[in-house]
């Protein structure tokens, strides 16, 4: 893939950094292993059941290699083997709670978690997805990428609420409605793709699914990382 | 017996919805407010609470396509 000359790999490292400031100024990032790392967006959940609704608790955080995948498919039949195998690729496969398909952790994808209290009553599916990502496209914005949220077809967990830079997926989005001691916690969860290659990931992915017997039938061309998308003009010479 | 339904609302028409799992088999006795189960609409999900205590009737089997206002399950 064409690269521009002006992002090595070190310019990439720093822009998950720059990311993540944009999106919280000061937070931490932390770096996570594997299913402890997914776990703990339990804990955020039950932090935002007795935090104050108006400010969303957030996580953003990496993850060694990994596969993971829904509880759906951790139910199938052969299983336990389609694991092993994976992890023998060396892409151990992890459970989350939310919904969608297998997705790819690994240092180069930035994840962000987002959980806020909704109070007892009716809440909305589509409300755990509008706030958290106007939040990421204006923070993306700010560094010069002009991104949108949409279906990707063909792409890896794909949905209605990608992040997308011209059709392409930088993240795939899931979320959940959670009842804590009679609150409603709306969840929110996005894996974007920061650096490295894209193509590397729908590959695992489509070989752990078709060990399942899926079609895994993945197109590589269908994902990006915000690294191989030059921002821009202003913002890239304002960012360097 | 009192039935356990999807509420309405919870989704824009057209979403497709699944009942993902049943976190009580047919039989075991739920208390009212325990989450019983839970659907996944789209790639959100949406826990399911018991509206009374009592003996679960699971009416809709794991998997199943699901609506607003439908009625998954009833409590004896």
């Amino acid at each position: 893939m064409y690269r521009p000359d002006f992002l090595t790999a070190a310019t990439g490292d720093r822009l998950l950094e720059r990311l993540a400031e944009a999106l919280a100024p000061g937070h931490r990032i932390e770096t996570g292993h594997g299913q402890p790392a997914i776990d703990g967006d339990q804990a955020l959940i039950r932090r935002a059941a007795t935090s104050d609704a108006a400010t969303p608790s957030i996580r953003l955080w990496t993850n060694r290699r990994c596969l993971v995948t829904v509880r759906a498919m951790a139910r199938l039949p052969g299983f336990d083997e389609a694991q092993r195998a994976s992890a023998a690729h060396g892409w151990p496969v992890y459970v989350r709670q939310t919904g969608g398909t297998t997705v790819a952790h690994r240092p180069g994808i930035l994840n962000l978690s987002w959980a806020r209290r909704a109070g007892a009553g009716p809440a909305r599916i589509e409300h755990c997805f509008e706030e958290p990502m106007r939040w990421i496209v204006h923070a993306a914005g700010r560094l010069g990428y002009e991104l949108d949220v949409g279906a990707a077809p063909g792409s890896y967990c794909d949905g209605r609420h990608n992040l997308c830079h011209h059709g392409r997926k930088l993240a795939g989005t899931a979320a959940a409605i959670r009842l804590i001691h009679g609150q409603r916690v709306l969840f929110f969860h996005a894996s974007i793709t920061i650096t490295g290659d894209p193509a590397q990931d729908v590959a695992a992915i489509a070989r752990f699914e078709r060990s399942l017997g899926l079609p895994g039938d993945y197109r590589p061309e269908q994902h990006v990382a915000l690294a191989d998308i030059q921002p821009g003009h202003d913002h890239a010479v304002m960012s360097r | 017996m009192t039935d356990i339904t999807i509420p309405d609302g919870l989704w824009e028409d057209g979403a497709e919805a699944a009942l993902s799992t049943w976190f009580y088999a047919d039989g075991d006795h739920v208390a009212a407010g325990a989450v019983v189960a839970e659907i996944m609409v789209e790639k959100t999900s949406y826990e399911i609470q018991s509206p009374a205590g009592g003996t679960l009737h699971i009416a809709i089997a794991e998997e199943q396509m699901v609506a607003p206002g439908q009625c998954i399950g009833r409590i004896s």
